[in-house]
């Protein structure tokens, strides 16, 4: 035990000596250099921060909040099926000899139902003998749709009849929702006895209809943005919404032109690759580019009814900053004499994210004061690069319904050029009592910037008519660089970003 | 300047507190990773992965818990032993060495820590693993079994073929 106890406590005493460095190969500042490098790239991935994810989950709930919308909208496609049904039974047994049911109390309207009539000398087959009901409008309105031809079908039930109008208009106005191309005369025949049967009071142009069964239905048309009929009486005409108001479908869309101004919020996110090729990359602590507002127009063009071409131009302005920190040996032996100040002069090669810059840096010290010669220095510095940026998306959108409204997809080219850039110091701040900063001019090669950089993007949105002839547009787009804004064999950086934007169009017919 | 306030610097990402940080301990740290890599490029990116560590890490640090040194170290030692886990630590079985003779402090007592730390890199991974953080870390045995994953009669077992290894390198260097 005790021969075990001597070799462990030898070997920690030896371990606890003092260690010579001379002995040891001691890692050269290149290992430093990697590990500034690597903390460097730590930093800035630190430093995209929470806003994406905050826009990221804006956008998330952006898209549920209209899923949960679209699947309110099937509930009430739904509601209207069963309520037809229901509607369609009670019918059946509350069939009057003239064929016309009151089915919301109110007389006028039911007085003017002429789209169904009795046909005395067709007898039903189903148990409660009711009479069956043809479509008069059928032929003259060119019905052609099933449930059309069902309704006039030699022999068949009423509660069959309704039923399969129920099952058929749950599909038509799908059809209407996802934008299928559809007849107005089918869409006529069919809905125009559902409504009423569904109890929906219909939009009255006048008041007073007397009871009359010599009516006559127009054929549909768009009156105010909606499939619309008038029916015309003896003596009054009035109007009928053929689709419930809160099913907000709209008649299609075609020829539009929309164009409006933008504005927009974007995060940027720097992605750099390898190292810089700078002797002095490891006094640049900090660099990034904060957030900028767009502003500008958009135009776009619907191709049909899902899809938009869109197009514009775009206003930015990028700031990037660097911050270094630099210590220098003040030199009292090589300074240089100006006025009542001794003056030492440096001149650095600096990093950035777009090339290398020049700077001449000047500090000064009064020649009372008593500073020893290489004495340290230590100075803040900070730089902003200034990008004015000029954008020319080519994109297309895809809107999931049809009338080009509600959510979208998006997707395409921006292409952008940088029409003016400057790089300036912002702040220069010396910790030294005595060494201050005088001047410092920063110099680089402006074509080392690179002008064009052309982004992949991606995104969603949520547009909407909010008043006649105006819409708004909400989105959430990504766009990846496929370019680098600077490139050196060693070292590639680009900038992708996250971007929401607003514009409000208005619909040029 | 005092090492909380070197510290508090650091975690302002101040690169010349974390270099002065860094120099201030890289010696003794890059002796620490020799013991437990044979190659010394192997140490050398252990010291520079530990420090990074340090330096992104450096927020857990509590001063109530000790110096940072300690700190430090353990970050070190904890690096290299996941450097280790991805090579999958080769345990030897018992019988591989032969037990080697007693040991006499006294006459290996001009021994340097260089020749110290080679023949510990010398000695099979495993081996040399639980010997560091054995005798030198301060580790018991419950402990190393749960960082490598292995019994404590491992341990144990390792740590005495290790010991007696050196006992046999000892003696090699004064025949």
């Amino acid at each position: 035990m005790e021969d075990k106890n001597n070799l462990e406590n030898f070997f920690r005493d030896k371990f606890n000596q003092a260690i010579e460095p001379q002995d040891w190969n001691i890692p050269d500042n290149e290992n430093w250099d990697k590990i500034s490098s690597q903390l460097t790239n730590v930093e800035k991935k630190r430093k995209v921060g929470v806003l994406p994810f905050i826009l990221a989950g804006l956008g998330l709930l952006l898209v549920l909040a209209l899923g949960y919308d679209n699947f309110q909208k099937g509930n009430q496609i739904n509601t209207l099926a069963d309520a037809l049904k229901t509607c369609g039974t009670h019918q059946n047994r509350q069939s009057t000899s003239d064929g016309l049911v009151g089915s919301n109390g109110v007389t006028d309207i039911d007085n003017a139902k002429a789209t169904s009539v009795i046909a005395p000398n067709e007898v039903s087959k189903n148990k409660s003998s009711t009479p069956v009901r043809k479509d008069t409008k059928s032929s003259s309105l060119g019905l052609n749709s099933s449930a059309a031809k069902n309704s006039v079908s030699t022999g068949q039930t009423r509660t069959k009849t309704v039923n399969e109008v129920a099952k058929n208009l749950k599909g038509l106005v799908r059809e209407i929702i996802n934008g299928s191309s559809l007849q107005t005369e089918n869409l006529l025949s069919v809905i125009v006895p559902s409504i009423n049967n569904l109890g929906e009071a219909p939009t009255l142009i006048s008041s007073g209809l007397t009871s009359t069964n010599q009516t006559n239905i127009t054929n549909a048309q768009v009156i105010d943005n909606r499939y619309t009929t008038k029916i015309h009486s003896k003596n009054k005409t009035f109007k009928l919404d053929l689709i419930p108001p809160y099913l907000n479908i709209k008649p299609k869309v075609s020829n539009q032109l929309w164009i409006g101004p933008i504005v927009g919020y974007r995060v940027w996110q720097d992605f750099e690759k390898g190292n810089f090729n700078n002797p002095l990359s490891e006094l640049l602590i900090t660099e990034d580019s904060k957030p900028s507002m767009t502003f500008g127009f958009g135009v776009s063009q619907n191709i049909n009814d899902h899809l938009s071409i869109n197009s514009g131009l775009t206003y930015l302005q990028r700031n990037q900053y660097s911050k270094y920190e630099i210590n220098l040996p003040y030199s009292t032996t090589n300074e240089t004499t100006a006025g009542s100040e001794f003056e030492n002069n440096f001149q650095h090669s600096l990093p950035t994210g777009l090339g290398n810059i020049n700077t001449s840096l000047t500090l000064s010290r009064s020649n009372n004061s008593i500073v020893q010669d290489n004495e340290n220095v230590t100075l803040d510095f900070s730089l902003q690069n200034t990008s004015k940026i000029i954008e020319i998306p080519l994109t297309v959108s895809y809107f999931v319904k049809n009338n080009n409204e509600g959510f979208y997809l998006n997707g395409g080219l921006a292409n952008s050029w940088i029409i003016q850039n400057k790089i300036e110091e912002i702040e220069v701040v010396s910790h030294h009592e005595l060494v201050k900063n005088k001047s410092i001019n920063v110099d680089y090669n402006i074509s080392q910037v690179k002008k064009y950089n052309l982004n992949v993007v991606a995104g969603c949105g949520y547009q909407k008519e909010i008043f006649k002839g105006y819409a708004a547009s909400l989105s959430t787009s990504y766009g990846h660089a496929l370019l680098h804004t600077y490139e050196s064999p060693s070292y590639k950086h680009k900038i992708n970003y996250l971007g929401a934007e607003l514009r409000i169009v208005k619909i040029i017919e | 300047m005092t090492d909380s306030k070197k510290i508090k610097l650091c975690l302002e990402g101040n690169r010349i507190a974390q270099r002065e940080l860094y120099e201030a301990y890289k010696v003794n740290l890059y002796v620490l990773c020799q013991r437990y890599f044979s190659d010394l490029e192997d140490a050398k990116d252990a010291l520079q992965e530990g420090f990074v560590k340090v330096f992104r890490d450096l927020h857990q640090y509590d001063e109530n818990k000790g110096h940072v040194s300690s700190w430090i170290k353990k970050v070190l030692v904890n690096t290299c032993l996941e450097k280790l886990r991805k090579r999958k630590i080769e345990f030897q079985s018992i019988d591989e060495y032969s037990m080697g003779s007693s040991f006499d402090g006294d006459i290996i007592s001009d021994l340097n820590l260089k020749d110290l730390t080679k023949m510990i890199q010398k000695l099979p991974t495993g081996y040399r693993t639980v010997f560091n953080l054995y005798v030198l870390e301060g580790y018991n045995h419950q402990e190393i079994a749960d960082q490598l994953g292995i019994s404590e009669s491992t341990s144990k077992t390792q740590l005495m073929k290790a010991k007696n290894m050196l006992r046999i390198k000892i003696e090699e260097v004064f025949k």
